[in-house]
């Protein structure tokens, strides 16, 4: 099985990285309108300027996607042996109840609800266009749900282990990871010029 | 600045889409509000049923549908004793369809209630409203989504249209079930979006529109009619609230849409003859002009879609919510109002009672966009100023004042020391608001009423007779207006539905001294010389100068009721006949149907 810490630690860093691509991006823009401005703010202030609404219907699915992501993120990783000392199966008296996975995909909910809501007010601060919205929305619940259903199945046969559908569950989640940040990559070019 | 756009008749509506264009992810059901580029809200306005049965993109306002659409006429019923009244007296109907490009049709339906007995007789038919055309499209309509709106407005419970246009019980009930779940998921992102100390998102959510910008096109008939009765209407009470408007000028020539181009002149010309005339206080604060004949030019002919799409990107800077730090205050709609206004002494003028007043300033957007990597302030200014991105012919350098609205990263000094150097516009007499940029740059200038101090600019067109002044367009296009007046009295004053005292009103107005053809042609003589403004003196259909010895009496006790002659009657038709035979294109359907 080619589960253990790497991919996760893909994962992490990603994320890891977007955070940096935020802050290069507020500070990139900072300094553009530092020097083109008289006026004296403080970096704190710019992003009030920054800000804009995105729409109800885009909130409300970053919102559900983000706290499906860590779900299938902790399905996939934190369900059976292989990436963690702590793991699903070692709660028996869960993991044997006919509601366990709902329980643990619950536990998860609260425990990343505050991440699952302030992560997606990063979007306020960036111009996201509706083809690149309609892009997030479409697809990365899909993929998020797709690598849920084959953590289940990976749970459902264990102690026996596919590898492919781990890999394909691994992937999905990457591919949504990548689709949730699309507005900051996008934002890279502004970076950049 | 937060406009209410009111899209007013065909043309009006469809730029108006533009603007409504959801920023947001388009789901069968909207779980919150419908979200337009710069939070900007808007209605159309129509004056024809049939034309908002033929599309699917607005929903009927008072259905509580947004975005919606509102046909001014429909708080008259049909069997209204008054609307009886007033066909019977003045021969206008006032639930006419928009299908009649007269401007004076439409301009006398509204100004007929500025005469007290229709008002006295208007109040007793509708709870106390004087004027309910516009009173209607104001209260019902356009009110509740500006700041002005009363405590109770209800403004904000308003459901998106359906897409399908279609709805059948299933339906119906479908979509009652989906918006049930919506407020439940949309909640959690109302939730996201209110933040504890009141920030920029949680205050642009419930902010309502600071002004009013009415889109229009100038001689299509409704759009012309509407700008001025509303806006008149509004100001009895609110002197101080802004309103622009956007003209865009149909193109020269005759066209498949609309009416011939001297009936078009005609009412382009008097629409902007009324909206300009009005004094602070009283009707517009300024007229943003744009010629189709550019965009026409620019995208082919019959590319409407394309135009449309130029308007609003023109304006996009104007909708901007994000101000530069430490701009924060200084677009909101009534800083810029006061701007617009700031005059310098020769541009007042003195009205007939030799009151000094100040008119509204005729304003010409010129823009350029501009991606990929950063170009200097006076490569942007140097190019917006350029033939190629102005919307309407002018030369900068006659404009008495420029403001600057641009987007992305730029100095403001720098932008003013350019407009400056290219134009000769003092820096204080520029000011510039900025909007924080995104992959590129772009830039909307207008420039403050471009024309006068030279005699004979109205001659100026290129080889291949374009305009290449402000004059030049102007001119050509009241010229066309004054011939039509000439030529067409027997179309302009013997209208079928016309009652005698009507047609009396409509004579004066047009023709006696001091009247429309009078003025244009003082209108036409002041381009000539050089002279600012264009137009001076406010005329209107049902209002007679005291001195005149034929002013007409009004007295409704005498009116009969319209009895059409026979005669008459079928002189107008012969005369319309022979006029429709000389056309090419009916000859041709002729022969068609004749094999």
């Amino acid at each position: 099985m080619t589960m253990g810490l790497f991919p996760l630690v893909v994962i992490l860093v990603i994320m890891a990285g977007v955070l940096v691509f935020h802050y290069l991006y507020v500070d990139k823009i900072y300094k553009k309108v530092k020097s083109t401005s008289n006026s004296g703010f403080k970096k704190e202030e710019l992003l009030t300027y920054l800000e804009l609404p995105q729409g109800s219907n885009f909130n409300t699915f970053m919102i559900a996607s983000w706290m499906l992501f860590f779900v299938a993120l902790a399905f996939l990783f934190f369900q059976t042996p292989g990436t963690s000392p702590w793991y699903y199966f070692q709660v028996i008296q869960i993991a044997s109840s006919e509601f366990g996975l709902i329980a643990f995909g619950l536990a998860v909910m609260v425990i990343t609800a505050l991440a699952a809501f302030n992560i997606p007010k990063v979007y306020r601060y960036y111009i996201v266009s509706r083809s690149i919205k309609a892009l997030m929305v479409n697809f990365s619940l899909l993929l998020i749900m797709i690598s849920i259903a084959l953590s289940i199945y990976i749970g459902t046969i264990y102690p026996q282990v596919d590898d492919l559908s781990w890999s394909l569950g691994y992937v999905t989640l990457l591919a949504s990871l990548i689709l949730l940040i699309m507005p900051i990559v996008c934002s890279l070019k502004e970076v950049a010029r | 600045m937060k406009p209410m756009v009111v899209g007013i008749g065909g043309a009006g509506g469809n730029i108006l889409k533009k603007f409504l264009e959801t920023q947001d992810v388009q789901l069968p059901i909207c779980l919150g509000e419908h979200l337009a580029f710069g939070n900007a809200k808007g209605i159309w306005l129509d004056s024809a049923t049939q034309d908002t049965q033929d599309q699917k993109y607005f929903g009927k306002l008072d259905d509580g549908k947004y975005p919606g659409y509102m046909i001014s006429h429909e708080a008259i019923s049909a069997d209204s004793p008054f609307r009886k009244w007033i066909k019977d007296i003045y021969g206008l109907d006032l639930k006419v369809q928009g299908y009649d490009r007269r401007a004076e049709y439409l301009k006398a339906i509204f100004e007929v209630f500025d005469i007290e007995n229709v008002r006295e007789m208007a109040r007793k038919e509708f709870d106390r409203e004087d004027n309910p055309l516009p009173g209607y499209m104001w209260k019902k309509g356009i009110r509740l989504f500006t700041v002005l709106r009363p405590k109770d407005g209800n403004g904000s419970k308003l459901n998106r249209a359906p897409a399908s246009g279609d709805e059948t019980a299933e339906n119906k009930s479908k979509i009652v079930f989906l918006q049930k779940i919506g407020s439940l998921m949309g909640f959690a992102s109302t939730l996201m979006n209110k933040n504890k100390d009141a920030s920029c998102s949680a205050e642009m959510k419930d902010k309502l529109c600071d002004s009013i910008l009415f889109l229009a096109s100038l001689g299509g008939g409704t759009g012309t009619g509407f700008i001025n009765p509303i806006t008149s209407y509004v100001r009895r009470e609110e002197k101080g609230f802004p309103f622009f408007a956007l003209g865009i000028l149909t193109e020269k020539g005759d066209d498949t849409r609309h009416a011939k181009e001297g009936q078009r002149n005609l009412g382009a010309a008097i629409a902007m003859y009324d909206l300009l005339t009005k004094p602070a206080g009283d009707g517009l604060d300024a007229l943003i002009v744009i010629d189709n004949e550019i965009l026409v030019r620019r995208y082919g002919k019959n590319n409407f879609e394309a135009n449309d799409q130029a308007i609003y990107a023109s304006m996009k800077p104007l909708f901007d919510l994000r101000n530069y730090p430490g701009s924060k205050l200084q677009d909101d709609a009534p800083a810029i109002k006061r701007v617009f206004w700031d005059a310098d002494k020769d541009d007042r003028v003195m009205d007939e009672n030799g009151k000094v007043i100040l008119l509204p300033p005729v304003l010409v957007p010129c823009y350029y966009s501009h991606a990929g990597s950063e170009c200097s302030e006076r490569v942007l200014v140097e190019n917006a100023l350029s033939e190629d991105c102005r919307l309407f012919p002018c030369i900068p350098s006659k404009a008495d004042r420029a403001y600057v609205f641009t987007r992305g990263y730029v100095n403001d000094e720098r932008i003013k020391s350019a407009i400056k150097e290219l134009t000769g516009i003092a820096e204080e007499h520029t000011k510039v608001y900025r909007k924080l940029g995104n992959s590129g740059e772009d830039i909307l200038i207008l420039l403050r009423n471009p024309y006068g101090g030279k005699a004979g600019e109205q001659d100026k067109k290129d080889k291949d007779g374009r305009d290449l002044t402000f004059e030049s367009r102007i001119y050509g296009l009241i010229d066309s207006a004054v011939n039509y007046i000439d030529t067409n009295e027997t179309n302009i004053i013997n209208y079928l539905g016309y009652s005698d005292l009507t047609k009396k009103y409509l004579e004066t107005y047009f023709y006696a001294n001091g009247g429309l053809r009078d003025e244009l042609k003082k209108s036409l003589q002041r381009i000539a010389d050089g002279k600012k403004p264009i137009f001076i003196k406010p005329l209107k259909i049902f209002s007679e100068p005291q001195s005149d010895p034929n002013v007409i009496i009004h007295d409704i006790t005498k009116q009969e009721p319209k009895h059409v002659d026979k005669k008459e009657i079928e002189e107008i038709v012969e005369k319309k006949l022979q006029e429709m035979l000389t056309q090419p294109e009916f000859k041709e359907k002729i022969q068609r149907v004749g094999g």
